[in-house]
């Protein structure tokens, strides 16, 4: 340890004289990767030497070198966007390297070692951190946990009014901060912040040393803590299964949205970590044979009501959490009524504070929530369906989508069910209690309108779980030779996760997307598409037929493919060789059926704001910061001579449409819609005249307008075009009207 | 009875192995080319097509190797596809970063081949040289078909060496096999290379096959890594002319890092009408400047003709030192000009009647490329001036020649300063 210490502190000299070395333009964000490697290799060597000794090859080192050459020269090159590929380059090799570590690593699973787990994935967010932070500016809630966090290390007060007024932000971000809607004030001009000041506090000592650097590095300690206690939790919890422990967390650790979510300033960061650290606790206290006062237990114990106390204090979303769990180990500590008294005042003390300092800050107990946010019964149950189905399969905000190795849950719920029928035993009540501890959370999320999270990466109020659902993946990954239909299916998820992850981490602004039915990774993909990809996908946001068939067909096959899998026995002596490239074939060829499907089956809906619709002027309706912006139905907004078209794949010859639309139309601006096939005017389409102006989204006069039947051929362009009908020159500019969607029916 | 169960058995194998081998390169060439069927615009069609091809016939015989069951291939495939699928279909990244790619494939099958086998034999050895050779000279097959050299550096030249190789390993000096290979693959790379990048693979070869002990094994060593930037640069075959140089180049210039590139992912063109380009700069101590540029209608221009005036104005230091003390600087400002045939040229200098008609012959490129249509490689050129003292420049002007012919224009890639 002493080692690593005296190791990590000249290479941490090595990077300041770097960053003093390296010019800061034009090597942007790769510099920062250029500074931090002295210490990630420190890091890695460090988690090498634990491991048994894992050297680099001459290949990998040759390569390394050739990216060091590459990361400085690359702008001489003078190819536009040759920054991305360097980051993406040097960040491939670095995963190469961390998975060849962990691998190594299961020597040291059953060991109560724990800081090679920890330095690992602190390895890869550092190193992944300065291009991820220079890609994308803080974003959502995070500035304003920044701006509190700079408050309480250099003022010491959580009043932030100084601080807007003298564009404290520009420490971080170049984009300015206002304060948001509904934060409290004081009498005498005060303004706080909506967001609890207990991560802010956690990262205030870190901001005083080194500034917006210290709270960066702390966000990316609290992940690899979090990855390190889930770890722990597991190790605890399935004691005779080391593999499962290390595959649940390399999982957890190395894939989205943990690896995402490292580098920036979200509460449910060091909330997962509270969780892991709750789990871990529960799983000390169960075993009934240490549940004597012990030096663990005490531990445990102490761990456990600090990790509950503090949930609430992070986030009061998080009660729906503390609750439930607080819960499960006043039933578990059945054998030391003291500690079931400890633990229930605790509770009641906590609970008590928060409501009296809420009810004293922001005039309400429950801060920004009311009694009907959390009437769970009181919301349709489609609209709980598909709120809890979209924190999973959505294709913007859901957990699958951001990282398929995760589609693992599926066969892991299978087997925990399964286990529990064949073995109702103690073990597996124990499972189910605490996974159905975690139901109350889910119910509460699924139930808000805003369930994908607002303006944030995907899955963002689910990250808290991911400990908990690492949990599950650790007994099925725990066979030293999974049966055959695992293995494909780890692996091509594994591949697609890697490849999706590798995209985020080199576009971090692709993982925001608005909730509009598609996602900004698809859109990017499908922009100079000729068809409708995002219609294959499910959205819950927009439901469309692919929002009940996908995540149905998906778990189907995922758990036909890892359960009929499992009878496949490979024959004596015949390698697996055919394991990989056979899962790259399949993705490969799943790609390809995506086009293909995409491009074959029928267009039955144009909506209009989709990226592979192009847009001829116009704007996106509603604006794009509107609050709230799910409330409206979202569309193309039309002046006189704007034009949105696409080219739909036919499934016939003749095309009838329905047009829905919001005629925003002046009487002395009369306005109309062209409809044109392969440039043939096929119908035009006078807009009804409204005195429409500031409307709730609900009461917009939305009209629906039939054209056709008219000829349309497969692959033709079928354009909308908004002209101008006035007889005296006025060409209808004070006139607009906003295209939601076109239904087509082919004949 | 069981030896015709054995040899169904194996018949079966094989015919697996055979179906494996096909599969991988065939989805991946299918799963490019439903990209590029889907795709909108037709833009940069017969790149993709070409890249989607490249990337396919270098896989084909590196997926009968027994490392194809290794992950380590798979993610490389279907990084390639990736690449060739997801990236932007200009300003020459994708064709760079695919063909980077494919020769790290192939640089890692080998280490991990070597890392398990100590000789090779004639399939390991035919595999390994043909894919090098489609890394290194598959873009001639774009530019000329089935062509006399096209036929010669991608079916008989992998022969030979593949045959070279297997049989010095089957005669126990699988070192010297795998340097004489290298060097026939190789050889037509290096015709463009100074003579002492030749010398140094010689020497370094030499010691690898024969010697013994230390100064072998870093022989050995030096060998694979001038091996490994021959493929990775020299698969960007229509990107650079003399790819080792230009490696050792950027080693060279380490120490002269860039200071600015004013003009991002911009691309100008200078115009009759839009003759000029400003641009501000930080006032950084400069040493030189670098243009990347072509020209349009340009094929009448004569040698030495003026294209366009360049003009930095700002601080002259009057020692290296000064950089650090602005006080000392005084106003200055420096001149020069960008000329035909020695700083840019035709964009299509490379097609053969442009080429014929061409008043001045066209310098070497900087970067190649392919366009929209026909089978010919477009050209960038690099220009370098060098000042003659450190210079705080603080503005860049250009200004395009009025007495060129009107139709002529001159795009601008790429401006940067030299520290």
């Amino acid at each position: 340890m002493k080692r690593t210490a005296y190791l990590v502190l000249a290479a941490s000299a090595a990077s300041f004289a770097l960053a003093e070395l390296l010019p800061a333009l034009p090597l942007g964000g790769v510099r920062g990767m250029l500074v931090v490697l002295p210490v990630v290799a420190a890091l890695f060597a460090s988690v090498g030497r634990s491991a048994g000794g894992n050297r680099p090859t001459a290949v990998e080192a040759a390569l390394w070198g050739g990216w060091i050459l590459l990361a400085l020269q690359h702008q001489a090159l003078g190819i536009p966007g040759a920054s991305e590929i360097v980051a993406a380059t040097g960040l491939a090799l670095a995963g190469v390297r961390t998975l060849a570590l962990a691998v190594r690593l299961r020597r040291r699973i059953e060991q109560p070692v724990l800081w090679p787990f920890f330095a690992l994935p602190l390895a890869l967010y550092l190193f992944a951190w300065p291009w991820t932070t220079t890609a994308r500016p803080p974003d959502g809630d995070e500035p304003y946990y920044l701006l509190l966090t700079h408050s309480l290390a250099e003022d010491g007060d959580v009043d932030l009014a100084d601080e807007y007024r003298d564009k404290a932000w520009r420490n971080f971000t170049t984009v300015p901060v206002a304060p948001q809607p509904g934060d409290p004030t004081g009498a005498n001009g005060e303004i706080y912040s909506r967001h609890s000041a207990l991560l802010p506090l956690a990262l205030a000592p870190l901001y005083r040393l080194a500034g917006p650097f210290g709270a960066q590095l702390g966000m990316l300690a609290f992940a690899a803590a979090a990855a390190t206690a889930g770890l722990a939790a597991a190790r605890s919890r399935f004691p005779g299964t080391p593999r499962g422990a290390l595959a649940a967390w390399a999982i957890l650790a190395f894939a989205p949205p943990l690896m995402l979510y490292a580098g920036q300033f979200w509460v449910e960061v060091p909330a997962a970590l509270l969780v892991a650290l709750v789990c871990w606790s529960l799983a000390v206290l169960d075993r009934r044979e240490s549940v004597q006062a012990t030096s663990t237990t005490r531990s445990a114990f102490v761990v456990l009501a600090l990790a509950l106390v503090a949930l609430p204090l992070l986030k009061l979303r998080f009660l729906a959490l503390a609750l439930p769990l607080g819960a499960l180990a006043f039933a578990r500590l059945r054998s030391s009524a003291n500690r079931r008294r400890e633990l229930a005042l605790l509770a009641a003390a906590t609970l008590l504070a928060l409501g009296l300092w809420n009810n004293w800050r922001y005039g309400n107990p429950l801060r920004m929530y009311a009694g009907s946010d959390l009437a769970i019964f009181g919301v349709p149950l489609g609209a709980q369906l598909r709120g809890g189905l979209g924190l999973f399969f959505d294709a913007a905000f859901g957990l699958f989508a951001l990282a398929p190795i995760w589609l693992l849950l599926v066969p892991a719920l299978h087997l925990a069910l399964r286990g529990f029928r064949r073995q109702p035993g103690q073990e597996a009540t124990v499972r189910l209690a605490e996974v159905a501890a975690f139901l109350p959370y889910l119910l509460l999320i699924g139930m808000r309108r805003e369930w994908y999270g607002g303006w944030s990466p995907p899955f963002r109020y689910g990250v808290v779980l991911l400990p908990a659902l690492a949990l599950l993946l650790a007994p099925l990954l725990a066979a030293k030779r999974p049966a055959a239909g695992l293995r494909w299916l780890c692996a091509i998820l594994a591949a697609l996760s890697a490849t999706v992850a590798l995209v985020y981490l080199m576009h971090p602004a692709w993982a925001y997307s608005l909730a509009n039915g598609s996602s900004r990774l698809l859109d990017e993909l499908s922009r100079n598409f000729a068809g409708d990809l995002v219609r294959l996908f499910p959205s819950m946001v927009r439901v469309r037929p692919a929002t009940w068939i996908v995540p149905l067909a998906l778990s189907v096959a995922v758990l036909a493919i890892a359960i009929a899998g499992g009878k496949l026995r490979r024959s004596r002596g015949d390698r697996p060789r055919f394991l990989w490239p056979f899962s790259a074939v399949g993705l490969l060829l799943l790609w390809g059926g995506l086009l293909a499907a995409a491009q074959r089956l029928p267009t039955s809906r144009i909506e209009f704001e989709d990226a592979w619709v192009s847009h001829h002027r116009g704007a996106l309706f509603p604006e794009r910061w509107t609050a709230d912006r799910t409330r409206f139905d979202g569309g193309w907004a039309l002046t006189h001579g704007g034009q949105v078209s696409a080219r739909p794949s036919a499934g016939g010859s003749l095309c009838r449409l329905a047009i829905r639309l919001l005629p925003a139309v002046a009487p002395e601006a009369p306005l109309a819609l062209e409809v044109r096939a392969a440039e043939r005017l096929v119908a035009t389409l006078p807009l009804p005249t409204t005195g429409a102006s500031a409307m709730a989204p609900e009461a917009l006069p939305w009209v629906t307008l039939e054209a056709g039947p008219f000829a349309l051929a497969d692959g033709e362009e079928l354009a909308f075009r908004a002209v101008g009908l006035a007889t005296d020159g006025a060409d209808g500019a004070r006139s607009f009207v906003v295209l939601d969607r076109a239904d087509l029916v082919w004949q | 009875m069981s030896s015709l169960l054995q040899r169904a058995r194996s018949g079966t194998r094989s015919w697996r192995t055979l179906l494996m081998g096909l599969a991988l390169p065939a989805a991946m060439l299918l799963a490019a080319l439903l990209a590029l069927g889907f795709h909108g615009a037709p833009v940069a069609a017969s790149e993709t097509l070409f890249l989607a091809l490249w990337a396919a016939a270098v896989f084909l015989p590196l997926s009968f190797l027994e490392t194809a069951g290794r992950p380590v291939h798979a993610a490389l495939a279907l990084a390639v596809t990736v690449l060739v699928t997801a990236l932007p279909r200009s300003g020459g990244l994708r064709a760079a970063a695919v063909a980077a790619a494919l020769a790290l494939s192939v640089l890692m099958v080998a280490g991990l081949l070597c890392a398990r086998r100590t000789a090779f034999g004639l399939r390991h050895c035919a595999a390994l040289a043909l894919a090098v050779a489609i890394v290194l000279h598959g873009h001639l097959f774009f530019l000329h078909g089935f062509a006399l050299e096209t036929v010669a550096l991608l079916g008989i030249v992998p022969a030979v060496a593949a045959t070279l190789a297997a049989r010095l390993a089957a005669a126990g000096r699988p070192g010297a096999g795998l340097v004489a290979a290298l060097a026939l693959l190789a050889a037509p790379q290096l015709a463009a290379e100074p003579w002492w990048v030749a010398l140094a693979f010689a020497t370094a070869g030499f010691a690898a096959s024969f010697g013994a002990g230390a100064g072998a094994r870093l022989a050995q060593r030096s060998l694979f890594l001038f091996a490994a930037a021959t493929l990775l640069a020299g698969g960007f075959p229509w990107l650079r002319a003399a790819p080792v140089a230009t490696v050792l180049g950027a080693l060279v210039t380490l120490g002269r890092p860039l200071a600015e590139t004013p003009l991002g992912d911009r691309v100008v063109v200078l115009t009759q009408t839009a003759p000029r380009l400003a641009v501000e700069l930080s006032g950084v101590p400069v040493r030189a400047l670098v243009l990347d540029s072509y020209l349009t209608h340009g094929v009448e221009l004569a040698c030495g003709q003026e294209l366009a005036g360049m003009e930095l104005t700002g601080m002259e230091l009057e020692s290296a030192v000064d950089a650090a003390r602005a006080r000392q600087f005084v106003p200055a400002r420096w001149r020069s000009a960008l000329v035909a045939g020695r700083d840019s040229t035709e964009w299509a200098a490379g097609r053969p009647d442009v080429a014929a008609q061409l008043a001045c012959p066209a310098p070497t490129p900087w970067i190649s490329w392919m366009p929209a249509t026909g089978r010919f490689l477009g050209q960038t050129t690099r220009a370098r001036f060098a000042l003659e003292a450190p210079f705080g420049a603080r503005r860049l002007v250009l200004e395009r020649n009025p007495a060129l012919p009107a139709e002529t224009t001159l795009a601008i890639f790429f401006v940067a300063t030299e520290r």
